[in-house]
């Protein structure tokens, strides 16, 4: 029964999306109440049905006596639709004040209540073909979102680039989806899982396994949806369109991913191969765009690459096996990039009225690039920075789940954790201040709540969404490394981190730093990283490549 | 025999080099040749007649084919994989295309090229035929409206017409849509029955053309958006816009469509 009441949130979306468009004639700019009301009924439908489908335990198909259209509904679907109805619930109540005096104020409530309503349809669908469909429907909106100025060239550009990528996006879906309907002969996707769990060894293409084949395609459609690298040029480029926009975009589109690959985590489950590579895309993709923030001036494209950054972190932890880490780490993300997006339209309208910086620490510091004497000597805070975040981890993990160090995926995670902490402490050190003491106590308190809160959550999640132990082991297998190969990478990393910190506070202690001492180099990789790598240029230049290359085929051939 | 009635459906079903005629035909290039008196060839009503006839015409001589003799599974291959390159070809040539003419019979020849594909590999070609067909009949409607208003239908001419032309821009988005296989336009789920039908036979050549036409569709659409709907509009030309009453039958006849589709979805899986 909760399946089928289920239909009611994509359908409801759609519904307020017509009434938007036939009754804008009438009520003017009241009309977003309308928008905002659904929205909030959404809201309350999925927060009734994952509680429901939480009491409940095993998952429900719902279908219309059709191959289309037909829902399922389980802890995943559930947990997304409540994500992405509170986001949607967010990102109306903000609208509506914001787009006040835009013209197309109707346009972009019926687009918004459209896209939301392909976003649930996506998260819930139990076909593959409805998958496919909401899948790509949600690129074909986005387009028009993104292009919501018509008269602006470079939203017109920016949002041709979203299309395409997520067009390439699609491609690689249509294609699993279609060899799986012909090796298990059904649309539904939990007839085809529980078909992949009797019998995973079925070939296809070159006589690969099925499953390596389909999770090979998967990853590429997530890629794309979620701005892997290389199909990451049009996140950043797309502050076009207007802030909520960009806010429902980098918090809940761009999570699409992270979804898909969960959703497909059956087929996951059985590759040998296919997780190690989400682990590297992952991880360039997290550097990449991690990196690439720290060159922007501007606080959405900086927004924007951190996004992007995120989204390398959460199909790394797909590649780990963690899987119900990153959908974790999606919703929560979701959230915070809501907000700062949100807050960054208000900040540039302050920042517009005054311009004049608070002077603090950090001003001092980012803006006068005047550093204070460091308070304790360079060895002992080195120490400090390289240890207690790392004892900090270990132990939450340790207190939730004892097994946890057990599996590859999770001891690199670890390692993410233990960088993050160690950089934050770092920066302490860095900037000093009048209490660097007091300051290095609030940030190891905060950095062990935020620890522990991740692990517990993520231990709650992980039992909700995959409460069979056996198949949770089953994925940190999948992602594994052979061990011998395992231990060395980790020797090395460590290692490389641990010299690379030691020979920046050694530099800084010095105040000598690395910029200055190997300035060539750094103005080089400055140059290269300003250029974004060049890959957008790269791209640019191919599509005028191909469009010449047809105007002279054309040519050729008559154009007949 | 039965080869010779597969190389005539690939005048109907195009085929490259056969296709030109056909292309030839859309473009009422073969009627400016013949002269005076011939003009209603470039008409309308012509052209969506030819949308419609060619295809069923095509599926006939290919099933008639069949049945006079079984074809060499070889041969099917071949014609499979000719139209598999004759559809990535047109494709790519519908990138440059800015003439509206010439669009709709690049794309015509593009996507109905694919249906060698679902008779190379044992896919009932009928449905998705007529699916891919009909799609385009919004479009072609829509594109002989900008030639009564400007004397041509061109992108790059008039760009910013969602400024001007709100009735007519709305519908012309959804009839490019449709004519590129969006999701519920026919044309996908004659897509979807194509790849999903036809992979149990060959994944590579079945799923290679029709991704990569289907990639080219949506940059050429975005590329048509781009000059005639989106922009900042000319002042120096007279805007008329779609009748609503009209518009809303046109809107009407697309939501048919989309049922359409819906309905060959299920009779093809």
């Amino acid at each position: 029964m909760i399946a089928y009441a289920a239909y009611l949130l994509p359908i409801l979306g759609l519904v307020s999306a017509c009434v938007v468009l036939v009754s804008a004639e009438r009520l003017g700019e009241r009309v977003s109440g309308i928008s905002v009301g659904f929205s909030l009924a959404i809201f309350v439908l999925a927060l009734g049905l994952f509680i429901e489908q939480v009491a409940l335990g095993h998952g429900q198909l719902a279908t219309l006596g059709i191959s289309l259209f037909s829902l399922y509904v389980d802890s995943l679907s559930a947990l997304m639709a409540l994500a992405v109805s509170t986001i949607s619930l967010i990102v109306h109540l903000y609208s509506r004040r914001y787009m006040r005096d835009d013209p197309a104020y109707t346009r972009f409530f019926v687009l918004l209540d459209a896209i939301n309503a392909m976003i649930m349809l996506m998260v819930l669908a139990g076909d593959l073909l409805t998958l496919l469909l909401a899948w790509h429907s949600i690129g074909i909106i986005l387009y028009f979102l993104l292009n919501h100025d018509t008269r602006r060239e470079a939203a017109n550009r920016y949002a041709f680039w979203t299309l395409i990528t997520h067009r390439i996006g699609d491609l690689p879906l249509m294609a699993a989806a279609a060899l799986l309907y012909y090796s298990y002969g059904t649309l539904s996707i939990p007839v085809i899982f529980d078909a992949i769990a009797a019998d995973p060894s079925r070939t296809s293409v070159f006589g690969l396994p099925i499953t390596e084949t389909v999770g090979m395609l998967v990853l590429l459609a997530a890629f794309a949806k979620s701005a892997q690298f290389p199909f990451h040029t049009w996140l950043p480029y797309t502050m076009e369109g207007p802030t909520p926009v960009s806010a429902l975009m980098h918090a809940g589109i761009v999570n699409s991913g992270g979804f898909l690959i969960n959703r497909f985590a059956p087929v996951f489950v059985q590759t040998d191969s296919v997780l190690q590579i989400a682990l590297l895309i992952g991880l360039v993709t997290a550097i990449m765009g991690s990196v690439m923030m720290l060159m922007q001036s501007d606080i959405k494209k900086a927004l924007g690459y951190s996004t992007m950054g995120q989204m390398g972190y959460m199909v790394m932890e797909c590649g780990l096996g963690a899987f119900s880490l990153a959908i974790f780490h999606l919703i929560a993300h979701g959230v915070f990039k809501a907000t700062l997006f949100l807050d960054s339209g208000s900040l540039i309208a302050r920042a517009r009225k005054d311009p004049n910086l608070p002077e603090g620490e950090i001003y001092k510091f980012m803006v006068e690039r005047k550093a204070p004497k460091p308070p304790l000597s360079w060895v002992v805070f080195a120490g400090i920075t390289i240890a207690v975040p790392l004892a900090i981890v270990v132990a939450a993990h340790q207190v939730v789940d004892e097994g946890f160090l057990s599996h590859q995926g999770a001891i690199i995670l670890l390692l993410f954790g233990w960088i993050t902490g160690a950089q934050t402490l770092f920066f302490v050190y860095k900037i000093g201040g009048e209490q660097p003491f007091k300051l290095l106590g609030y940030v190891i308190l905060s950095f062990a709540l935020v620890i522990l809160t991740y692990v517990l959550v993520g231990h709650t999640i992980d039992t909700l969404l995959y409460p069979d132990p056996a198949f949770r082991e089953a994925l940190y297998r999948a992602a594994s490394l052979p061990a011998p190969l395992f231990t060395l990478l980790m020797l090395v990393l460590v290692t490389l981190i641990a010299a690379g910190w030691l020979l920046v506070f050694w530099s800084t202690a010095r105040q000598e730093p690395l910029t200055r001492r190997y300035r060539d180099l750094y103005l080089a990789i400055y140059a290269l990283m300003s250029r974004e790598f060049y890959i957008a240029d790269l791209y640019g230049r191919l599509a005028g490549s191909m469009l010449a290359r047809s105007r002279r085929l054309n040519a050729l051939m008559r154009w007949v | 025999m039965t080869l010779a009635l597969l190389l005539l459906a690939g005048l109907f079903l195009p085929l490259y080099p056969l296709s030109i005629l056909p292309n030839a035909l859309l473009q009422g290039q073969l009627s400016a040749e013949l002269g005076k008196g011939s003009e209603w060839r470039r008409a309308p009503a012509f052209k969506m007649t030819l949308l419609l006839v060619f295809p069923m015409i095509g599926v006939g001589l290919a099933t008639l084919a069949m049945r006079v003799g079984a074809p060499d599974a070889r041969l099917l291959t071949l014609f499979g994989v000719w139209g598999g390159i004759t559809s990535v070809l047109y494709a790519f040539r519908l990138l440059s295309a800015k003439d509206g003419e010439i669009w709709i019979s690049h794309l015509f020849t593009s996507a109905l090229a694919l249906i060698w594909i679902g008779i190379a590999y044992g896919v009932d070609p009928l449905l998705p035929a007529i699916g891919l067909s009909v799609s385009l009949l919004p479009l072609v409607f829509l594109l002989e409206q900008l030639t009564q208003r400007f004397g041509i239908a061109r992108s790059g001419l008039y760009p910013g017409l969602c400024c001007r032309m709100p009735w007519f821009s709305h519908l012309f988005v959804l009839a490019v849509l449709t004519a590129i296989a969006v999701p519920f336009s026919p044309s996908f789920f004659a897509v979807a029955a194509l790849a999903f039908g036809g992979v149990a036979a060959d994944e590579v050549v079945v799923l290679l053309p029709i991704c990569l036409s289907w990639l080219l569709w949506t940059w050429a659409g975005v590329n048509l958006l781009t000059g005639i709907v989106w922009g900042i509009p000319r002042d120096d030309l007279v805007y008329r816009d779609l009748d609503p009453q009209r518009a809303i039958g046109v809107g009407g006849g697309m939501v048919v469509l989309g049922l359409f589709g819906i309905l060959l979805v299920e009779v093809a899986l």
